[in-house]
């Protein structure tokens, strides 16, 4: 079991077990303990599954390849895996900020296995490309960021430094770092980051076939409005919401509206069936 | 905010959870260029430099929705006029109608930030030169074991061969000085007893420079003639259990782990106090690992430097040079277990693929 992907991944499941699967994914500089307003109101109509990308929250930390998570599309074959692993058919995929951008690309890695795809607060491209495409940042600001990391990691690295880390020879260091909410090792948040954020998955949009619900939070100076509508205008079968709820994280902030709309969302994907 | 606040020698904001300013001292106000009036009703955006906005709504503001607070987190705010603060926050989230206001306690940390930018690039130039080192080490190992190869090949090859037929002359110019009863025949026997012995410690020192019966027989069996050799005359009990692992045992794992394995048993033979000496050399699925284990008085901790010792960190090193990895367990007066692992599909680096090997395999 040491090696299953259930393990590896922290897979939480729970719901109806013969519903449709809900799979969610969490985005950068979290872990699954950010459904934990919305995941809980799927359960009595669907198999709940929640679990935590490599490098983050409670996955295996031996797990975590610094080659292959160095791109989204490690995180996405992770998530190939991970479904076929769990036997998972026709499932919604339901992702936040990057975890939306890691779905995009598993549905097209694996195109059967996906019926919908609900995006939160998506972005394809943080970079501007003028004159055509305003993801919303400068490279020097995105820059700036992954020095950001790069400093508040330097608290872990002090004292967790990556060798007692892999060494396993502390085991309550690395289970202090995984108890507390949104951790990551020293490094791998630097790397997640420079992997979301400097990454341009424009060209593979047009690939992707399984329909799919963007749901554009007001003022979210992450993943701005213009964004939603650019994948909404190059996503097939993409249905474009604009929330009431502002800012970045609006299953944390508003869960009631992000519940409700991924609700009606899927019922009407389900009477069009 | 009430007069002393106001002026408390740190910066205070509280947010709604839309992340609008809805109190701010006059302390941040002023820091920042502003007002304090001029602030409230504003979203935190405004202060927040791109890199920190990102960092703040991905980042902090779940976390802070989740556990409630968070502790000395290192979030840049932007002045009026566009300069960037370093600075650190202390944040608490307050349940508040149905949502969480957030309380901020910003310090800026201008002489702070300037140390551990420079502790940042000490670490930085520190990583680069481990790796290295690191890099150098792996090369002066590979040079070392090319020129050992290149060494014993010659010494087995041809210096061998050429004492052996001078070996072979003196006996053939013995046995006829013998029989026609010459008085040099004794003389003779001698040279020939001695180019004998020279041939013999040849031998030995080729072996001892490099095991050629790796490449040609294999892990266990070079491991098996080592063992013998190094247990030779100190009355330990050595013995290698174990199937070979690597039967074309031609690659740079299957010698790194011999040369574990040889130190491994010097420092077992030599400083260990042994009676009794286990090698055990195995596989599975996806790693070939050999193990060494002895009675003697529990130290394993690396033999003290001696010429020819490879020693504990150098062997650490080989090993991770092959994606290999060493456990060791031991304690006082109950021996030493040794453990050596490595992945099955390792990357070879030059002692494989170098011309060394290219001339030795042309011999096996």
């Amino acid at each position: 079991m040491q090696d299953s992907p259930i393990r590896r991944h922290h897979v939480q499941i729970s719901g109806d077990p013969r519903a449709p699967a809900l799979l969610f994914a969490h985005g950068f500089g979290c872990d699954q303990r950010v459904w934990r307003f919305v995941a809980p109101a799927f359960e009595p109509d669907h198999r709940v599954v929640l679990f935590d990308h490599l490098g983050s929250g409670r996955s295996s930390p031996d797990a975590y390849s610094p080659t292959r998570h160095a791109t989204l599309q490690g995180y996405a074959d992770d998530v190939v895996e991970l479904i076929e692993r769990l036997g998972l058919r026709d499932v919604v995929f339901v992702g936040h900020s990057v975890g939306s951008t890691i779905g995009l690309l598993a549905s097209l890695k694996n195109r059967g296995a996906f019926s919908r795809l609900v995006l939160l607060a998506p972005s394809p491209c943080y970079l501007n490309f003028p004159p055509d495409y305003f993801g919303g940042f400068e490279r020097s600001e995105l820059e700036e960021l992954l020095r950001l990391i790069e400093r508040n990691d330097l608290a872990w690295a002090s004292f967790l430094a990556p060798v007692v880390m892999k060494n396993g020879e502390r085991p309550e260091l690395r289970e202090e770092l995984q108890q507390s909410f949104c951790s990551m090792e020293p490094g791998v948040a630097h790397r997640f980051a420079a992997a979301t954020f400097l990454s341009d998955h424009r060209g593979e949009l047009e690939g992707v076939r399984v329909p799919s619900l963007i749901m554009q939070c007001r003022d979210d100076s992450v993943a701005p409005p213009q964004v939603g509508e650019y994948l909404h205008r190059h996503l097939a079968g993409s249905t474009l919401r604009r929330l009431a709820a502002t800012g970045h994280c609006p299953h944390m902030s508003h869960p009631e509206e992000t519940v409700d709309v991924i609700r009606d969302y899927l019922r009407e994907a389900a009477m069009a069936a | 905010m009430t007069d002393s606040i106001d002026r408390w020698p740190c910066g205070l904001l509280s947010l709604d959870p839309g992340g609008r300013i809805v109190a701010v001292n006059r302390s941040l106000g002023d820091g920042l260029g502003y007002l304090a009036e001029e602030l409230l009703g504003q979203s935190i955006d405004r202060l927040l430099p791109a890199g920190s906005r990102i960092f703040f709504h991905a980042h902090l503001q779940p976390l802070l929705a989740v556990k409630g607070q968070v502790a000395e987190v290192y979030l840049p705010l932007k002045t009026r006029h566009g300069e960037t603060l370093p600075m650190l926050v202390n944040a608490t989230s307050v349940a508040e109608g149905e949502g969480h206001r957030s309380d901020c306690a910003f310090f800026p940390t201008t002489m702070r930030a300037r140390y551990e930018e420079r502790l940042l690039a000490a670490k930085c130039e520190a990583e680069s030169e481990r790796s290295r080192n690191a890099a150098l080490a792996e090369r002066i190992a590979v040079m070392r074991e090319q020129l050992r190869q290149s060494l014993a090949h010659t010494l087995h090859e041809s210096l061998a061969q050429e004492i052996g037929s001078l070996k072979w002359r003196l006996e053939a110019l013995h046995a006829g000085a013998a029989a026609a009863g010459t008085e040099s025949a004794n003389e003779l026997a001698e040279l020939a007893r001695t180019a004998g012995a020279t041939l013999e410690r040849v031998r030995r020192l080729s072996y001892e420079l490099h095991p050629l019966e790796l490449q040609q027989l294999g892990l266990r069996a070079a491991t098996q003639r080592c063992a013998r050799a190094l247990a030779a005359g100190t009355g330990v009990a050595v013995e290698v259990v174990g199937g070979d692992p690597l039967p074309a045992a031609r690659d740079a794992a299957s010698l790194v782990l011999f040369r574990v394995v040889e130190e491994a048993l010097r420092n077992a033979l030599g400083h260990a106090r042994a009676s009794r000496v286990t090698v055990e050399i195995g596989h599975d699925a996806g790693t070939i690992m050999a193990t060494v284990r002895d009675d003697g008085i529990g130290m394993c901790a690396g033999t003290p430097d001696e010429p020819g010792s490879l020693g504990l960190l150098e062997i650490r090193q080989r090993l991770a040079s092959v994606g290999g990895a060493l456990a060791l367990r031991t304690a006082p007066g109950r021996g030493c277990t040794l453990e050596a692992r490595i992945p099955r599909a390792v990357p070879e680096p030059g002692v494989a693929a170098g011309p060394g090997r290219a001339s030795v395999s042309s011999t096996g």
